[in-house]
């Protein structure tokens, strides 16, 4: 199995995503994945270390130190189908983030951090301590969330880098790159119903962003 | 007229704005399509005037040589597509 190692990004590049891995959010995750790799940045997540997901806590704690910035997702408040119980995970990555930056080292105080929710102000109730952070809601629609990362991504970006590319443009492209998937399944000779791997969706993505780019504006 | 309307794919409604508010524009690179193919100097893609990071790595199945092969004959398969769809 190939297995690349790469030097760790740079901190104010990296992009902590605490989501859901379930098949219901994968779209709204991978569009995510998609709208900070075209912004020039690098997801990072707890499948880097598992395909399920399932990592230690002090293994999130250092990833979240590691990225400059963080996305977290608490929009799964539902109780999980098979034990009728809800998932706290999210809530408690999200915590020590807020921990980190409000009472960590000091290089940790700058840290960016989106917060993302199905609907507006539904953390009034289910996470009212977070009143008054800046919080989105998506809708659970693909390109609410793509405009509201790419946004952030473009407000938060270092001083000496352009303007990100428009929401409208990388939804159109994330458009494009769907169109093509199959044929890339195909191509890895891959079955119809499977997907790829999340670290092999990075690298996909990140050969596809240039050609697609080109092939549009052909 | 195609580079208009790259610049304003590039830059979004919202910068748009305050481009013509604060009256910036000189301070934005316009990318024409040449210079948005063209690789970074550090040899790294790039994407609508962006340099992209390679991917921090983790688990894959499929060595690069494998994948770029794929993309680039998905991309050109479907290059009529992709070309109706700006």
């Amino acid at each position: 199995m190939p297995s690349r190692v790469r030097n760790k990004p740079a901190r104010a590049r990296s992009v902590f995503i605490n989501c859901p891995f379930d098949a219901e959010y994968k779209p709204l995750f991978r569009a995510a994945c998609f709208t900070i790799l075209a912004c020039g940045r690098t997801p990072r997540c707890a499948l880097d270390y598992s395909d399920s997901g399932a990592v230690r806590f002090a293994e999130i704690v250092k990833m979240i130190t590691e990225c400059g910035l963080s996305i977290h997702d608490i929009s799964r408040i539902q109780l999980d189908k098979a034990s009728q119980l809800p998932r706290f995970n999210m809530p408690l990555e999200l915590g020590a983030d807020l921990g980190l930056r409000l009472e960590g080292p000091a290089r940790q105080r700058d840290r960016k951090i989106l917060i993302l929710d199905t609907e507006s102000h539904r953390y009034d109730k289910t996470l009212s301590d977070i009143s008054g952070m800046d919080i989105e809601a998506h809708a659970d629609e693909v390109g609410k969330i793509i405009r509201h990362v790419r946004d952030w991504l473009n407000a938060n970006r270092e001083t000496d880098v352009p303007v990100l590319p428009g929401a409208v443009a990388i939804a159109a492209d994330h458009d494009a790159y769907l169109k093509i998937v199959p044929d890339i399944i195909a191509g890895l000779r891959l079955d119809p119903h499977d997907d790829l791997p999340h670290g092999d969706y990075l690298h996909v993505v990140e050969l596809a962003l240039p050609l697609i780019e080109a092939a549009r504006s052909a | 007229m195609k580079s208009a309307n790259r610049h304003a794919i590039c830059t979004g409604q919202e910068d748009q704005a305050l481009i013509e508010t604060f009256g910036v524009r000189a301070h934005i690179p316009v990318m024409t399509a040449a210079a948005a193919k063209r690789p970074s100097p550090s040899g790294k893609p790039v994407y609508r005037g962006v340099t992209l990071q390679m991917a921090a790595g983790g688990r894959t199945r499929f060595s690069l040589a494998q994948l770029k092969k794929a993309v680039e004959t998905a991309v050109a398969k479907n290059a009529d597509a992709l070309s109706g769809s700006k």
